[in-house]
C-alpha cells in the first residue's frame, strides 16, 4: 500500500530556473508519504525525494545524496525495526521548516511502528572498517545532512528526524555547515 | 535494474543497468557469487549503466571481492559513474577495489 500526500506548491507565476538553483518551496511545504516496509517501494520514496530536493534549491549531487541519506533510512528500518517483514508500517515525510537565522531547512522525518533501534548502532558516529558489513547507510546519512537525531514519540513509533540547510538565495552568503571545516 | 552475464577468455562479466538498492541488489549478487563458485574467479562487474547504488550494493561488492580473493581470484569494476564514484569515496572504499573506466580495460588488466 502507498500513499501519498502534500502541500508543496509552485509559486505563482515563477518560471523553473534551469539549474534549480533558488529554493521555490516555502516554510510548511510539505510532502509524505506512507507506505508498507517493502523494498519494492524504495524507488518511489527516492522519486519524491528527488523531486522535493529539487524544488528546494539542492544542486544534483546534493540531492543525490538526500535521496541516498532517505533510502539508507527506510532500508534499516526494512532490515532492523521491521525485520524484514514487508508489512509494517513506515511513514516519509520532508517539509521546509524556518531556521532561526531567517533562513530554510529541509527536514525529513521517518516514522515506523517497528523495534525501536539499536541505541549503540545509532550513537556510533566513528568511521566504521569499510570492509566489515553493517553500519554503512548509518555513515552515509552522517556524512550528507547537517543533523541526524534517533528518538520515539507519544505512541511509540520510531522516528529519525534529518535536516540539511537549504541552500541561500543567490547573492547570500551561506553560512557554514555545522561541525564542517 | 538489469543484470547480464556472458563470458569472454574465461573471464565473467556482470552487466549491471539502472538503480541497486536493498530490493534489488540480491540480483546482482546472485550473478557475481554463482560465477565466483563456479571456478570462475576472475569477474568484471561493468557498472557503466548504473544511475543509483545504495549501501546494499556496496556490501554486495564488498562480499564478492573477498569471496573472490578467497577463490583465488579477482574483482574488477568498469564504468563506475560519478555518483556510484561518490558513495566509494565516503565509504572509504576506492583504494579497495580495482576500479577502470570500461570493461575492456579491466577485461585486459586480468589477462596481463
Amino acid at each position: 500500500m502507498l500513499g501519498l500526500s502534500g502541500s508543496a506548491k509552485m509559486p505563482a507565476g515563477r518560471a523553473l530556473p534551469s539549474r534549480f538553483s533558488d529554493c521555490l518551496l516555502e516554510v510548511g511545504d510539505a510532502v509524505s508519504l506512507e507506505l508498507k516496509s517493502d523494498a519494492r517501494h524504495l524507488g518511489v520514496v527516492r522519486a519524491m525525494v528527488r523531486s522535493f530536493g529539487s524544488l528546494a534549491g539542492f544542486d544534483d549531487a546534493i540531492v543525490h545524496r538526500v535521496m541516498l541519506s532517505v533510502d539508507e533510512g527506510c532500508a534499516n528500518v526494512i532490515r532492523h525495526a521491521h525485520g524484514g517483514r514487508c508489512d509494517g508500517d513506515l511513514q516519509v515525510s520532508c517539509v521546509i521548516e524556518a531556521a532561526q537565522d531567517g533562513g530554510r531547512t529541509l527536514v525529513i522525518r521517518l516514522k515506523d511502528n517497528g523495534k525501536a533501534p539499536d541505541p549503540s548502532r545509532v550513537s556510533c558516529t566513528q568511521p566504521k572498517d569499510p570492509l566489515v558489513p553493517g553500519g554503512l547507510g548509518l555513515h552515509l546519512i552522517r556524512d550528507a545532512m547537517d543533523e541526524v537525531t534517533f528518538g520515539r514519540d507519544e505512541a511509540g513509533n520510531n522516528i529519525l528526524e534529518m535536516r540539511l540547510r537549504c541552500p541561500a538565495p543567490a547573492g547570500a552568503a551561506r553560512p557554514r555547515r555545522p561541525g564542517r571545516s | 535494474m538489469e543484470v547480464s552475464t556472458r563470458v569472454e577468455s574465461g573471464i565473467t562479466v556482470v552487466s549491471v543497468a539502472g538503480e541497486i538498492d536493498l530490493y534489488s541488489s540480491p540480483r546482482m549478487r546472485e550473478a557475481i557469487v554463482s560465477s565466483i563458485t563456479r571456478k570462475q574467479p576472475h569477474v568484471v562487474v561493468d557498472l557503466a549503466g548504473v544511475s543509483y547504488m545504495d549501501s546494499s550494493g556496496i556490501a554486495t561488492l564488498v562480499e564478492a571481492l573477498q569471496l573472490a580473493r578467497k577463490h583465488e581470484g579477482r574483482l574488477l569494476l568498469a564504468g563506475t559513474t560519478p555518483r556510484v564514484r561518490e558513495v566509494f569515496e565516503v565509504a572509504r572504499l576506492e583504494s579497495v577495489f580495482d576500479l577502470f573506466d570500461t570493461a575492456a580495460a579491466a577485461l585486459a588488466a586480468v589477462k596481463r
